[in-house]
């Protein structure tokens, strides 16, 4: 009656008997488009809600103030001190949250040298070791200079992430918070 | 090709896809074989969206709520997502019971088929416990009292209901660990039991095949491709349907945030357990009924217990006839019993005003807890219940009903929208108080001894030997009779007094009125009308009355309702009204938020 239809898989003998005809075909073809139609709904929202986190907008860096300069004598060994900011975790409003710690060390007069205290290598957080005048990390052992610059052999790829500082006239220091890519020598903001 | 025999000869995929796909059909491809199929694609839906949302979720009671308001309100797509899982759930209940009726009707429950039939009541059981672990976990009011009851029932449980009750509690009160209990419930320990109930059931059904339903119309198919046509068919229109609730009600509802201390008086279970929650209240169940103190747990637990004991026989009744024919009367019975008493609780709900309030009013709260939330930026770490505890449009009419709406109406009900029976009215209506119209409405003849302003005081029903009082027989006895000019005066009086209370709804009218103001403002200090002979304003002391100092202002009505006893207010001729700022009535805070309230802040 009508035309056989000859499918890829009526060819294989494992297969059970061949449907045969255009109408058996059109029902299998049926059948997998309304199938997929029925689950798609519950999959795109499932997908959307799951990768939401690649569609949130950059906060970009913080400006956080976090001592004087009365607090860092010249010559002195760099201090770390805690980031607390205003965030929003999801639902929840923090007036202070903790979101990181920096190094802070003077350099100058007027001048300060500011570190994210996240190792660039894999994000363990370094220590000053002060016998060794150096910055060194517990995880993985990649230590530092004072001035930020990777020691040889080391396995971080970079130098240990500087952040911009302003100091007022009263002596007031603030830094711009940020975070950056671990384990890559360019160093690239982390929103 | 070669990939594929590959994969089969490691795997055996072939073979599993004929046994799954070939199965034979007795007398063909029908729609009334759907529903197994339909419940088998809801169910994948619900682990599926289920575990995402198990991605936001965080079960806690400081957090449970606050998690579901983000995936409701701020994460994109998640009120689809929230929907879905939610309103599949809804529809899984009719796609159990249609499953059932064409069991039952095609006889599909008898020998050999009892284990399997009975694996299906199992996977019923299990679907409702899942339905009512899953209402607790947005923790809003609706789930929270729902769910108190429902524990209150196992708690009525003989011997053994205190202990079960607190193991499912986790507590002897409500916390972290009943969420976290009916969270492991529902997502973990049932889910698992689901999918092993679910594994035999379809094992079972295979072993035996299907029951054809009598007499066949057509010769025999295989399972693929017709009967799987009509299966995707109807996964797909369950599917629409999900969506079409889903936009209607614009994603499953969230309540305001539990509160254990403010009653819920719309506490009701999902829809498909309304009949069970109207058959705790049929008199036979009632303490003073036949069972007494057992009504309860005859209610609650032996009849339902019995119908299910019922619904477990019914292989062995069917053997006979007869006894398939009074099963399909017990589950037609059941049915209608089912549908009336669904019904019957409805209507009751729509016929009380009580529950119309508590459903508007906490719409009210859930609106504007969520508005809160979104001005705030977020949910402070106290949770959203702070929220809405530290916010005067919430609490101010919760105050009012509680402390003021024994005498005093608002536009004529308790804040809250319960109304007030005439005779419980004995001060004055505080909606829009001291405003212009308010005032004009005091100083007009017709409505000062209405209930409205002092019809239930002892201004205007003073003890047996006194007159009313002197404000109440100027207005009445006097202004009718005033002058053109008098009235013209009035007006202007009016406009100004109501000036002093700054209210934020006149902001715009008294900047527009400033010269009017400040002509009635001259008329006052010119003891015009007589006003300030008996109230204080400006250089004039006054008198008896309140002061006209800031009438009505944050500052007049703050120390008015600490103390209206005092002697800028009515000083001894104050009609009952207590000192709320004294023996702590109420708090600063409270009277503060009160005042707002009242004042439209």
């Amino acid at each position: 009656m009508e035309q056989t239809m000859p499918t890829t898989s009526s060819n294989d003998p494992a297969d059970p008997p061949p449907p045969g005809d255009r109408r058996e075909f059109l029902k299998a073809t049926a059948c997998c488009i309304l199938g997929g139609i029925c689950v798609i709904p519950p999959v795109i929202a499932s997908v959307v809600v799951v990768t939401a986190p690649l569609r949130k907008a950059g906060a970009g860096g913080v400006k956080v103030a976090l001592a004087t300069l009365d607090a860092l004598p010249e010559g002195g060994e760099p201090r770390l001190f805690e980031v607390v900011v205003e965030r929003t975790d999801a639902w929840t409003r923090h007036d202070r949250s903790a979101v990181g710690s920096v190094f802070l060390q003077r350099s100058g007069p007027r001048e300060v040298r500011a570190f994210n205290a996240s190792c660039p290598h894999l994000g363990c957080a370094v220590e000053w070791r002060a016998e060794k005048t150096e910055y060194f990390c517990p995880c993985h052992e990649s230590s530092f200079t004072k001035e930020g610059t990777v020691n040889h052999p080391s396995p971080a790829a970079r130098g240990l992430d500087a952040l911009p500082v302003e100091i007022s006239e009263a002596g007031e220091i603030a830094v711009v918070f940020q975070n950056f890519k671990a384990g890559v020598s360019a160093k690239i903001p982390v929103a | 090709m070669s990939f594929l025999d590959w994969i089969d000869s490691r795997t055996g995929l072939r073979k599993l896809l004929r046994t799954a796909l070939f199965e034979h059909v007795p007398g063909g491809a029908r729609w009334r074989y759907i529903w197994g199929s339909t419940l088998t694609f809801a169910i994948v839906v619900q682990f599926i969206t289920g575990a995402i949302l198990w991605m936001y979720y965080s079960p806690s009671a400081q957090t449970a709520w606050e998690s579901v308001y983000y995936i409701n309100e701020v994460l994109p797509a998640g009120w689809i997502l929230r929907g879905i899982h939610h309103f599949m759930a809804q529809l899984m209940v009719p796609l159990l019971i249609l499953h059932f009726m064409q069991v039952l009707i095609d006889g599909a429950y008898k020998a050999p088929r009892e284990f399997n039939y009975w694996f299906g009541l199992g996977l019923l059981g299990i679907t409702l416990a899942i339905s009512l672990t899953g209402y607790l976990l947005p923790w809003d009011q609706r789930g929270f009292w729902a769910t108190k009851v429902a524990t209150n029932l196992v708690g009525g449980v003989p011997l053994l209901g205190d202990g079960l009750q607190r193991v499912v509690v986790g507590d002897s009160e409500y916390g972290h660990h009943t969420i976290t209990r009916f969270f492991a419930l529902h997502a973990g320990i049932l889910p698992g039991m689901l999918v092993g109930l679910i594994v035999l059931h379809i094992a079972l059904f295979r072993k035996h095949g299907l029951t054809p339903a009598m007499p066949k119309k057509k010769p025999d198919a295989m399972f693929w491709p017709d009967q799987v046509l009509k299966d995707s068919v109807a996964c797909v229109i369950v599917m629409a349907a999900v969506l079409a609730l889903v936009w209607h009600f614009k994603g499953a509802e969230l309540g305001a945030p539990a509160n254990p201390a403010e009653p819920y008086a719309a506490a009701r279970p999902d829809w498909y357990f309304m009949a069970l929650f109207q058959m705790l209240k049929l008199e036979i169940f009632q303490q003073q009924g036949p069972f007494g103190d057992w009504g309860l747990v005859w209610g609650s637990l032996i009849i339902p217990g019995l119908v299910f004991g019922l619904l477990a026989i019914m292989p062995f009744i069917g053997r006979w006839n007869i006894g398939h024919r009074f099963n399909l009367f017990v589950l037609f019975a059941g049915l209608a019993a089912f549908t009336v008493l669904t019904v019957q609780a409805y209507r009751h709900d729509a016929a009380e005003p009580h529950f119309r309030v508590a459903v508007a009013q906490a719409g009210r709260d859930a609106a504007r807890v969520k508005e809160l939330a979104r001005a705030h930026g977020g949910i402070p770490v106290e949770g959203a219940l702070f929220l809405l505890q530290n916010d005067t449009q919430t609490q101010g009419p919760r105050l009012f009903a509680a402390h003021c709406a024994k005498c005093h109406a608002y536009e004529g009900h308790d804040g809250l929208g319960n109304p007030i029976a005439d005779k419980d009215r004995s001060a004055p209506d505080l909606a829009g108080f001291g405003s212009r119209k308010w005032i004009s409405g005091l100083l007009d003849p017709s409505q000062i001894e209405t209930l409205k302003y002092f019809g239930g005081t002892k201004f205007v029903h003073p003890p047996a030997g006194e007159k009313k009082s002197k404000m109440v027989r100027l207005v009445t006895e006097d202004f009718p009779d005033h002058s053109a000019e008098e009235k013209a005066q009035l007006g202007k009086i009016v406009i100004a007094l109501s000036a002093e209370a700054k209210l934020p709804a006149q902001r715009e009218a008294d900047a527009r009125d400033a010269a009017i103001i400040k002509e009635g403002r001259k008329l006052l200090a010119d003891v015009a009308l007589d006003c300030t002979d008996c109230h204080a304003y400006g250089s004039n002391e006054g008198g008896t009355g309140p002061t006209f100092e800031g009438y009505a202002s944050e500052k007049w009505l703050t120390d008015f309702i600490k103390n209206p006893a005092h002697e800028d207010f009515y000083g001894k001729r104050n009609d009952r009204m207590p000192a709320f700022g004294e023996g702590a009535r109420l708090s600063p805070r409270q009277i503060e938020m009160l005042v707002h309230w009242i004042r439209g802040e």
